[in-house]
């Protein structure tokens, strides 16, 4: 796995850490039960800082990507990834008819909903 | 997490110069980088810490224990590293680690004989003789081999090349792979801590500008440029200070996100490095 | 225990000094020989010197390193650095006997003129009553002070340690009619050596539990 991080990104990087973790898991780089670099080690491989390192495996976890066990490291979690998928797909719905409901708010069309999607994709 | 240094209300006066009100705390197995300009009180906290001088007013506790009163036992379990080198300079290196040694309890030879070796440290030349670089990896080594929980660094770099302050990186973060060593690392060559730091206390005459996690800040602080007429007593408002040059300006903010929509478009909106923040507050006297 | 750590390191830190005292030693009892009673040179004189030597050596050691601010980094009591400097003298001391002693011993055995006697009980006690008193004054001075301003007044405090005693003598002899030292002269004349030489070194180290005292609270409000 490969963990490359950008320091003129926009993005802070314990958020670049946490998708390439993530896409790492999607393309089945690391599978089920791989052990992940320990937050220090992880740290001290990238030069970063260890409230970065932390911080990005608490989201994974949060999201269900990894297990960490107390006392022996973290672990890609048993979550399959078609289901992981499936989550994900589900938030983005959820937050797409949020955006819906507000934009009907605003008498906005379908088109000027896409335009602006076309505008923000490409950014 | 506890805390495995704390200071609260802290303060040393002199003549021209008052510490005052000083607090903050540092956890237990991170590192937290004190950055401020010359004469900002650095050394003088680092000096309260290590009893070397004797606080007016405030507390000190380290490891949970006050100080000055625990002083000894606190000391057993400090390593320091000033910036000067303090040692007999007509001894060798064995020489001055055998006056060291019987001080402290846990002192552990095998590990002082490794990072004299990992070190490439000359054992039989007189400290005299020793490059400035050298005598700080030597004080570095000592500081370590006795089971010390806390790191106090006094500008341990200062006058030394970025090649060696590299290596000292290295040699800092394979430190922190045991948690339970903590580092105070004061300096104003700020790109030392940019990596490695997890918290960054800034001080300047004398008070506390901020002391929070490094990610935190450099996600917050920015740069904007852009042109004069941008400026106004509404936006100047929202800048920590402003350098204003015949094209231009460039203003450091504490809050990107608000910036971004205040301009937007209009400047570019950059990253500040933490030695940018450093100089924009101590222009603007924050 | 770490007091005797610091009294190694006081010495360690001055290898050379051994060397040199012991040049001095032998330059010393050869070329004070005139200036006394027998022996003056070699058994007083000297110690006296060597001692001089090791505390002020020590001490200027420390000063040009600023070891003071390691040392005081140390988990070290303040009360311990200053008790380790006093207790200093006496190893440096009974050196400088030592040295005596040898060359002393060396002298007779090759039949020097000057070398006739071995070492007198008034000898050491003398030393260590007039070592007690130096230091009594010497080092709350440093202590307060520092090195770099003292250096003129340890010659004068050498000084005045070796000719006071002299020159009282001196005094005594010409004004016999002095009460003072009458009652002085009736004393020594009627007690034994032993009380003497308990008073003297009671004495010296009255003066230097006092000084003791007064340099712990003078270094422990001492800032670096």
């Amino acid at each position: 796995m490969n963990i490359i991080i950008s320091n003129s990104s926009q993005d802070p990087i314990y958020q670049q850490i946490v998708i390439q973790i993530k896409t790492a898991i999607m393309n089945e780089e690391l599978s089920r039960g791989d052990a992940l670099p320990s937050i220090r080690s992880l740290a001290k491989e990238l030069l970063i800082s260890v409230i970065t390192t932390k911080r990005a495996y608490e989201e994974l976890e949060r999201e269900g990507f990894i297990e960490t066990v107390p006392g022996k490291g973290s672990y890609v979690s048993g979550q399959n990834k078609d289901l992981i998928r499936e989550k994900r797909l589900a938030t983005i719905e959820k937050k797409l008819t949020e955006v819906i409901t507000d934009s009907k708010l605003l008498n906005l069309s379908l088109e000027d909903l896409q335009n602006i999607l076309r505008l923000l994709y490409t950014e | 997490m506890d805390n495995i240094l704390e200071l609260k209300n802290l303060k040393k006066s002199y003549k021209d110069f008052t510490l005052d009100n000083l607090t903050f705390n540092l956890k237990r197995g991170s590192v937290m980088g004190f950055i401020g300009p010359n004469g900002s009180g650095k050394s003088t906290t680092i000096k309260l810490i290590m009893n070397l001088i004797k606080k007016d007013s405030g507390a000190i506790n380290v490891f949970g224990l006050e100080s000055p009163k625990h002083d000894k036992e606190i000391k057993q379990r400090i390593g320091f590293v000033y910036d000067e080198n303090y040692f007999y300079e007509e001894l060798n290196i064995m020489e001055m680690k055998n006056i060291l040694q019987p001080f402290y309890k846990n002192w552990n030879d095998t590990v002082f004989e490794k990072y004299i070796k990992e070190f490439e440290l000359p054992k039989k030349n007189k400290i005299k003789n020793l490059s400035k670089g050298m005598k700080m990896k030597f004080s570095l080594a000592i500081a370590l081999c006795h089971n010390a929980e806390l790191i106090i660094m006094d500008e341990p770099t200062s006058g030394l090349d970025p090649v060696f302050r590299s290596e000292l990186l290295d040699i800092l973060y394979n430190i922190i792979q045991d948690e339970n060593v903590s580092i105070l690392f004061s300096t104003h060559i700020t790109t030392d801590l940019e990596k490695i730091a997890d918290y960054i206390t800034f001080i300047n005459k004398g008070k506390l500008v901020f002391s929070k996690t490094k990610d935190e800040i450099i996600e917050n602080y920015a740069l904007v440029k852009g042109s004069k007429d941008l400026l106004d007593n509404n936006t100047r408002g929202e800048f920590v200070s402003i350098k204003e040059t015949s094209f231009g300006f460039v203003a450091l903010t504490k809050d990107i996100i608000k910036a971004r929509k205040i301009f937007k478009g209009n400047c570019i909106i950059e990253k500040a490095s933490l030695e940018d923040i450093m100089v924009y507050t101590v222009r603007g006297n924050v | 225990m770490l007091i005797f750590n610091l009294i190694v390191k006081d010495i360690l830190i001055q290898k050379k000094t051994l060397l040199y005292s012991l040049i001095y030693a032998i330059f010393a009892s050869a070329f004070f020989s005139s200036l006394g009673p027998n022996g003056f040179g070699l058994y007083m004189l000297s110690p006296m010197a060597i001692t001089y030597m090791f505390i002020t050596l020590a001490v200027s050691y420390d000063d040009k390193n600023k070891s003071d601010i390691i040392i005081n980094s140390l988990p070290l009591k303040r009360s311990e650095i200053v008790i380790s400097k006093y207790i200093s003298i006496f190893p440096f001391a009974i050196l400088g006997f030592v040295y005596s002693i040898l060359i002393g011993f060396i002298g007779k055995a090759i039949g020097l003129p000057m070398f006739t006697r071995p070492i007198s009980v008034f000898n050491i006690v003398f030393v260590l009553t007039s070592v007690c008193i130096f230091s009594s004054i010497f080092f709350p001075v440093y202590f307060k002070i520092g090195n770099l301003r003292m250096k003129f007044f340890n010659v004068i405090l050498l000084m005045l340690i070796i000719l006071l005693p002299s020159s009282a003598i001196d005094y005594a002899t010409k004004n016999p009619n002095n009460i003072f030292f009458q009652k002085i002269s009736y004393f020594i004349s009627n007690t034994s050596s032993f009380t003497q030489y308990s008073l003297a070194l009671i004495i010296g180290l009255i003066f230097f539990l006092i000084s003791l005292m007064i340099s712990i609270r003078i270094y422990n409000n001492k800032e670096f």
